[in-house]
């Protein structure tokens, strides 16, 4: 019953969105666009599909309908309710399902968000794309990754349920959901950047009105990494938070693409250049989430992430030719014509640090994909079995990392079109002094080496200038300070310091011991005291679970354990005990059980520092997103076109304003005015072709 | 086509080439991965066939071992700690296989301590039965890349690994896998 | 003492001050390298064969145990890090290398992302130096050349 119903809601979601991907074509190619208005009809029943199918799976899963193969394979009868409810996307066909809800969820907010411009061809073309895109993932869910195949099973029979590893921390709730949405998000952008392409209209319109949806995507893809790192840190036992793998990979690629695009984007916003270039990043982003899909589903990379089933594979690798074949090829045949005239006026400004950034960003998506695949090209070569791992990445992503704090640090001082050198000394006067002091401090500590101590200094220059764009926002416009899309950048710039400072303090002065010690027996580790209290165990229907009573320093008792599961065919599972603290963690883990004889263990004690600044600054990264996505201040475009350069600061700040509300604030508060207040946040005009027409 | 050619900025790179370049890149990438095949496992199991890495040196017993002093008889390495549960449940199996290798079978035995203690081990044996040679050399776990104890290899006459077991041991298994060997 | 002057010379004492912090913090690391620090940074750089990315310093498999001890023993002997590193190949295959070996066509790997860097590096410096307000407006040769063009393409 189960099965019919999901097949068909699958089935019914496959048609509606050829229906509508079809009828809006030819609408938009016969120039019918009254037509226009069925394909929001299409795209509400592509929505109901999804639901429909998803939420079929759910009741499913909870009424332990094994007669359902992908039930019968990560459901079972003791699996808790939480884990139940997550379990949808724990394997591959349950993960297209979710995948597939997201995207319906997105191409009814763009219909529904922008209904009163049905017959705009430009939202034709990107409800068509977005359509397309659905009908592939319907498609793969009727072909290669069915989740509603049925299976015969005998009476009694509970299945395993999730892969233990995603059984045992809440997190893995929501990792998952996050990175879906951020992957997902990024199909609204690339819709609109090739209808943009295919319309010939690349103005600012369609940026103005995708803005807000990509930095939500982003928001949503940077806590979804975050909280990936967070869940392998608390539940992988080995100490670390970040490995390299090809699957971690393939998530932080698009997340460097799009990192790099919303930073591009304000040089279009301001001055119209970096058309093609935005569109081409955007165009790359979304191909990379495919590839990213293609990576981890087709098993041709080792990865503990890996969903070891290669029948999605060639699907989602033409998909991934598809797309990327038909970007390039509209970026050919339009991109030339579609240039701005505008130029970059000076090398030290706001728009060539900006491209500065774009090109370190794209350094580091390169290296990333490079690492990733190169292993490929060396068998394919001469057979050669490569490892590519932190060392690689460390050595040629640190430098790219420093540069990028330090562009952070001087970049949102800048001002647009030219800076002098006066105007940079004031600015940046404290941030330096800040940068020294934590410098001071961190070898104060007893902080070494020169890798660290420069990411200390660079990440307190970079967390001044933020703070001095926050403080004088704040200052000027009171809690709108916070809001808006540069105040909250800025938000985001703080939460990237606090990241990059766990990182390079948590990598750099880790320590890593094991001692050995029987019942009663204590050691000592870094200036803690470890005791071992007792051994214990607890069992239910599902699992084994012994650990033992660690007490740190006296008072506080820490259980690390190793967890047996009975039903899944895998070796025992370290699950590690934390002691989390702001200056630095406590990481106990079990490799084996206690011994049967005597009760002994041997404890695996890992004391790495700062790593909470890094799941803090994961967070401030998420609520600076937020604080984006609320409207700023409304402020006019920089006209697009390079203009004469103005004698001073001020009166180029003057001629940018022009928005008539100067005369209140002193001349320093003056030269940082368009720092503060980036936002474009006007209605898009109805005619959008051609830049912002001011 | 007048028109094209006006709007077409002046001394800038196409962006024609540029997609040329960037298409190429992605069709040699493409390519790669439509012919790249899932890499095969590399874990011990890769030594099956081969030659079994040597084994010798002083046994925890203060004996002399030598793994090619064997060759004629099928061996069975086995490699394990006190302190892994797995290989205290298999450890009645080795000593039923010890039985059957001393009378009807060919079988001899060896272990090799995995990170351990060797009065534990002595220990252990004298608890648990068990008289086969014992040796605590890291580097055989290393050359035969054991990965997770217990893990056990079986060593033909000829001195070739035609068996890999990665977890606990069943004696009946080996039984039936040397006996339809010897009589081939 | 003019304001712009103090502040030139605040900047100076910043930058000296921040050159003298780092001197200490690459000069001052505690002596020489200790036995078991020898032993982490090896560890470090060579991978665990059955768990992917994690070195055999981080991961929890039997195999990094091994490949621990074996490292700690071979320190512990004197045998110097290439000897570690060959034996190491030998055994588990060149992809024990977390760090791949600047050799053949690998060398491809650290070459590209630097070619990268340098040519966008000079790509943006180009753009940035080459346009300046007035060259934004075709001069008299372009338009010359555009008319050339056009007349060619006919």
């Amino acid at each position: 019953m189960n099965a019919i119903l999901g097949f068909g809601f699958v089935a019914l979601g496959l048609a509606a969105s050829i229906f509508g991907a079809a009828g809006g074509a030819f609408a938009l190619l016969s120039g019918r666009l009254y037509l226009l208005k069925t394909v929001r009809q299409w795209a509400l029943l592509v929505l109901v599909a999804a639901v429909g199918a998803f939420v079929v799976m759910e009741v499913a899963l909870f009424q332990r309908d094994y007669s359902l193969a992908y039930v019968s394979s990560v459901g079972s009868d003791e699996t808790p309710a939480l884990f139940n409810f997550a379990a949808i996307w724990s394997s591959l066909e349950g993960s297209i399902l979710l995948w597939t809800l997201v995207l319906a969820f997105y191409l009814t907010a763009v219909v529904v968000k922008f209904r009163s411009r049905s017959n705009d061809p430009l939202l034709g073309w990107a409800t068509v794309v977005m359509l397309v895109v659905c009908s592939f993932f319907f498609a793969l869910m009727v072909g290669p990754a069915n989740p509603f195949l049925t299976v015969d099973v005998p009476p009694g029979f509970s299945g395993p349920g999730p892969n233990p590893l995603l059984q045992n921390h809440i997190l893995m709730a929501f990792h998952p959901p996050f990175l879906y949405a951020g992957y997902v998000g990024f199909t609204v952008p690339f819709a609109f950047a090739t209808a943009a392409l295919i319309t010939g209209r690349v103005g600012e319109g369609w940026l103005l009105e995708t803005r807000r949806w990509t930095v939500a995507a982003w928001g949503f893809l940077t806590l979804g990494i975050v909280l990936g790192a967070w869940w392998s840190y608390e539940v992988l036992g080995w100490g670390g938070y970040w490995a390299w793998d090809p699957v971690e990979n393939a998530s932080l690629l698009p997340w460097l693409t799009g990192t790099a695009y919303l930073h591009s984007v304000m040089v279009q916003e301001r001055r119209g250049m970096l058309r093609v270039w935005n569109l081409s990043l955007l165009s790359a982003t979304f191909t990379l989430t495919i590839l990213g899909t293609f990576l981890t589903r087709s098993g041709v990379v080792e990865s503990v992430h890996a969903f070891a089933d290669g029948a999605v594979g060639p699907w989602l690798l033409a998909f991934f030719g598809v797309t990327s074949a038909t970007s390039i090829g509209l970026i050919a045949w339009r991109g030339d014509q579609l240039r701005s005239p505008g130029a970059i006026d000076a090398p030290v400004s706001r728009e060539a640090s900006f491209l500065a950034n774009n090109l370190l960003f794209g350094a580091l998506a390169f290296v990333v994909l490079l690492g990733t695949v190169f292993p490929l090209v060396a068998e394919a070569w001469d057979g050669t079995r490569l490892t590519i791992g932190r060392p690689y990445f460390d050595s040629l992503g640190r430098p790219l990392g420093l540069a990028l704090l330090f562009l952070m640090a001087t970049a949102p001082v800048l001002p647009w079109r030219k800076a002098s050198a006066e105007v940079l000394s004031v600015r940046l006067f404290w941030p330096a002094v800040l940068a020294v002091l934590s410098m001071a401090v961190a070898l104060l500590l007893g902080g070494r080496g020169v890798y660290p101590i420069i990411t200390f200094g660079l990440g307190g220059f970079a967390a001044g200038a933020a703070i001095r764009q926050v403080v004088l926002a704040t200052r000027r416009q009171g809690w709108r300070g916070l809001v808006g899309r540069t105040n909250g950048g800025m938000i985001v710039h703080l939460g990237v310091v606090l990241l990059a400072v766990g990182i390079a303090a948590s990598e750099s002065y880790k320590s890593d011991r094991t001692v050995a010690l029987g019942v009663g027996e204590s050691a000592s580790v870094e200036g803690h005291e470890f005791t071992y209290l007792e051994p214990g165990a607890d069992v239910n229907d599902r699992r084994l679970r012994t650990f033992a009573l660690i007490g740190i320093d006296g008072d506080d008792v820490y259980a690390p354990a190793v967890t047996t599961f009975f039903q899944a065919a895998t070796r025992p599972v370290p699950t590690p005990s934390v002691k989390s603290g702001l200056t630095k963690d406590l990481y106990l883990v079990l490799d084996q059980i206690p011994d049967p004889d005597d009760d002994s263990i041997r404890l695996r004690v890992i004391v790495r520092p700062m790593v909470m600044w890094m799941w803090v600054g994961g967070a401030l990264m998420g609520l600076g997103t937020v604080f984006a996505l609320f409207p700023g201040r409304r402020r006019r475009g920089t006209e697009p076109v390079s203009a004469p350069i103005a004698v001073d600061d001020a009166a180029i700040e003057l001629a940018d304003e022009g928005d008539g509300r100067p005369d209140d604030r002193s001349v320093t508060d003056l030269s940082t005015e368009s720092d503060v207040s980036t936002e474009s946040d006007i209605e898009p005009e109805p005619s959008p072709v051609g830049g912002d027409g001011h | 086509m007048d028109t094209e050619v006006e709007a077409l900025p002046v001394r800038r790179v196409s962006a024609r080439v540029v997609a040329l370049v960037v298409g190429v890149a992605v069709l040699g990438l493409f390519t790669l991965l439509a012919f790249a095949r899932p890499p095969a496992p590399d874990d011990a199991s890769a030594l099956l066939g081969g030659r079994a890495p040597a084994i010798q040196g002083e046994t925890i017993g203060g004996g002399q071992y030598d793994l090619d002093d064997h060759r004629g008889s099928w061996v069975l390495v086995n490699f394990f700690a006190t302190w892994c549960a797995g290989c205290v449940n298999e450890h009645p199996e080795l000593v039923e296989l010890e039985a059957w290798g001393q009378t009807e079978g060919n079988l001899d035995l060896v272990a090799v301590v995995f990170n351990d203690d060797p009065e534990q081990v002595e220990e252990f044996f004298a608890t648990r039965g068990g008289g086969w040679p014992v040796l605590n050399n890291p580097e055989v776990p290393f050359d035969y890349r054991v990965a997770q104890i217990p893990e056990t290899f079986l060593v033909s006459p000829a001195g070739q690994i035609v068996l890999h077991i990665e977890g606990e041991v069943a004696a009946s298994e080996i039984v039936r896998l040397i006996e339809s060997g010897s009589g081939s | 003492m003019t304001s712009s002057r103090r502040r030139f010379l605040a900047w100076v004492g910043l930058l000296v001050a921040a050159f003298g912090l780092l001197v200490v913090a690459a000069v001052d690391r505690g002596g020489a390298e200790s036995d078991s620090e020898r032993v982490q940074r090896l560890a470090d750089s060579y991978a665990c064969p059955v768990c992917s990315g994690e070195s055999v310093a981080e991961s929890n498999a039997a195999v990094a145990a091994t490949i621990r001890q074996f490292i700690s023993d071979e320190v512990t002997a004197g045998s110097g890090d290439a000897a570690i590193r060959d034996r190491l190949i030998a055994t588990y295959g060149v992809e024990v290398l977390l760090n791949p070996p600047a050799e053949g066509i690998t060398t491809l790997v650290w070459i590209l992302p630097v070619m990268l860097v340098v040519l966008g590096s000079v790509g943006i410096a180009a753009a940035v130096t080459r346009s300046s307000p007035e060259g934004t407006d075709p001069s008299a040769a372009d338009r010359d050349l555009l008319e050339k063009a056009r007349r060619m393409g006919r």
